[in-house]
């Protein structure tokens, strides 16, 4: 489902953010991954969502050699994807509804298709009554949660998010994790990046582990946690 | 194109939902909406890019409507080309009257008649409505006429003629109409150039107002832009609503520089037939046509839409999403 082989990527400016990185992840699965400040965790999240292409090595996704894809390629690949990101990225002038449609307005769904799949993403996340708010209006979980309905409208394959409890307290960063783990029971493949071990180490998935751009092995957390 | 695209893409594997035909009309009657929305929400903000695209287009324009009436005017005077022989002082009224039937056999003529001094003050006089002053005159100064029209329109033929008349010893002066007709002509010459050169002068002042115009829309829109990227927003996708703003801003400058021509039209109208009255011409500004009017709305919407297209496409290429 996500393959990466000796994926590097080095900035300009020669910063290497990740060296030569090899990882699987199986579709259905989900993950965390987490690292210190600066250890590469965004930079793999944007390889993946061809944000950044890798200097060297390969990274395939569905199926899907990004190497080589041609740019005008990338928007029909994105559709397939869905992404949380830590400052939500939501259009402040837009309302909820708004912000939700946006991927299905995107690829041109039908107006009645995307009320009814809208209505059903933001129920998922307990917003339904919400939908006429402008983002403002919203606390920052509440925010965090239409980014959430946002990334799972378009029904993607892959659900990946960074930091998506980033400025939550502990119980809306449980309630959000949650929420991502139901995506997963319904077969979404998850990827997260959070740097919260306390709450990860209490979750039963897989944890990929970053130092300085290069993937430990996953036990790692163990040593972490104790130390 | 569409369909290769599609092609590529199943061999590849990428799941596409394709705009098909009912989609692609739902989509662009929803920026039409969107599009006509906001300028009616924020009608100041775009009145003011009209506004300079209108007088960018007006201005040659005008002198566009300008050159048309002199060639208009140059051809009624052309056809009512005239020589007016003014006689010696010292030929009488009945000499006079039957040199001008003289000239009326001629085959080169088609009609001359006399004027004697006192018809040409009375004449004077009507066209210009300056009986009063003319009467407190003690002596009339406008010596006697014969009006010639000649046979051939034509400039040699009228010049031809125009020597030979004035070489009757009858003559004093003779004057040929044909040189307002010459005269009329380089200045359409003038001004045809100027329109040209005008022209591409202010044509490129639209695209480039609209380019920088498009270059700030997309400016305020980055985050937009951004955000529409990430979730699999096509290159055409994002630049569609920019290219529906281009041609708003097309037609309405357009339409606000119909509207000016228009007006100054109007303002001109009276004083233009008041003078050509008296000259004795029944000559009216001729105003633009609806294909002319049309052209220019159509010349306005295609400068700007290739502005949007060029400015946009290139903006959208740097302003790739950047978000984790
Ligand atoms: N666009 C860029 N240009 C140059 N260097 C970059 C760029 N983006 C990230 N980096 C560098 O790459 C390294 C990894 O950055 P990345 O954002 O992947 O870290 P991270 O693990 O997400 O950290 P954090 O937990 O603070 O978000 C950092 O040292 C960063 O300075
Ligand atoms: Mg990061």
């Amino acid at each position: 489902m996500i393959i990466l082989d000796q994926t590097t990527k080095r900035y300009q400016g020669g910063h290497e953010a990740l060296r030569s990185v090899s990882l699987q992840v199986e579709k259905g699965e989900m993950v965390f991954l987490t690292g210190h400040s600066g250890a590469g965790k965004s930079t793999l999240l944007k390889l993946i969502t061809r944000i950044e292409v890798p200097t060297s090595g390969q990274i395939r996704v569905n199926g899907h050699l990004l190497n080589r894809m041609p740019k005008r390629q990338v928007p029909f690949y994105r559709r397939d994807i869905g992404m949380v990101f830590q400052n939500h990225q939501l259009l402040m002038d837009r309302t909820v509804f708004d912000n939700v449609a946006l991927p299905l307005r995107v690829s041109g769904a039908h107006p009645d298709d995307m009320q009814r799949r809208v209505r059903a993403a933001l129920d998922k996340v307990g917003l339904l009554k919400r939908e006429k708010y402008y983002p403002q209006m919203l606390s920052g979980g509440e925010q965090q949660r239409v980014g959430i309905a946002r990334a799972v409208v378009n029904r993607p394959t892959i659900l990946l998010a960074d930091e998506p409890t980033g400025n939550l307290d502990p119980l809306l960063s449980r309630e959000v994790m949650n929420l991502f783990a139901e995506f997963n029971r319904v077969g979404t493949t998850v990827m997260i990046a959070s740097h919260d071990l306390g709450l990860i180490a209490r979750m039963p998935y897989r944890v990929l582990t970053l130092r300085e751009g290069s993937l430990v092995r996953s036990s790692a957390i163990e040593g972490l946690r104790n130390g | 194109m569409a369909k290769r695209n599609t092609n590529r893409l199943k061999k590849r594997g990428v799941r596409r939902r394709e705009f098909g035909g009912r989609t692609w009309l739902r989509h662009h009657r929803y920026l039409l909406r969107e599009s006509l929305g906001d300028i009616i929400r924020h009608p100041f903000a775009s009145a003011l890019t009209w506004l300079v695209i209108a007088v960018a287009l007006a201005l040659p324009a005008l002198l566009y409507v300008t050159q048309k009436n002199l060639d208009q005017l140059a051809g009624q005077w052309q056809e009512g080309a005239q020589v007016s022989l003014f006689l010696e002082d010292r030929v009488s009224v009945s000499d006079g009257e039957n040199l001008s039937r003289d000239l009326q056999r001629r085959p080169e003529v088609r009609d001359a008649w006399y004027l004697s001094r006192e018809d040409a003050l009375d004449e004077f006089a009507a066209w210009m409505d300056m009986a009063p002053v003319l009467s407190s005159l003690d002596n009339n100064p406008l010596p006697a006429t014969i009006i010639v029209i000649p046979v051939s329109q034509t400039r040699t033929d009228i010049e031809i003629l125009g020597e030979l008349l004035g070489s009757l010893p009858e003559v004093a002066d003779m004057q040929m109409d044909i040189e307002w007709v010459q005269r009329l002509e380089r200045i359409s010459e003038v001004l045809q150039r100027s329109l040209l050169a005008l022209s591409g002068v202010l044509g490129l002042t639209v695209v480039l107002v609209i380019g920088n115009t498009m270059r700030m829309a997309t400016e305020a829109r980055r985050d937009e832009i951004q955000v529409i990227k990430l979730v699999g927003a096509t290159q055409s996708f994002v630049r569609r609503p920019f290219l529906y703003m281009g041609v708003w801003y097309g037609l309405f400058g357009g339409l606000v520089a119909c509207g000016l021509i228009w007006a100054s039209l109007a303002l001109l109208s009276g004083p233009v037939s008041a003078l050509a009255d008296s000259y004795g011409t029944a000559l009216g500004l001729r105003p633009l046509t609806w294909t002319e009017g049309a052209t220019l709305v159509g010349v306005a919407i295609l400068l700007s839409v290739i502005s949007t297209w060029l400015t946009v496409s290139r903006r959208l290429a740097q302003i790739e999403p950047n978000p984790l």
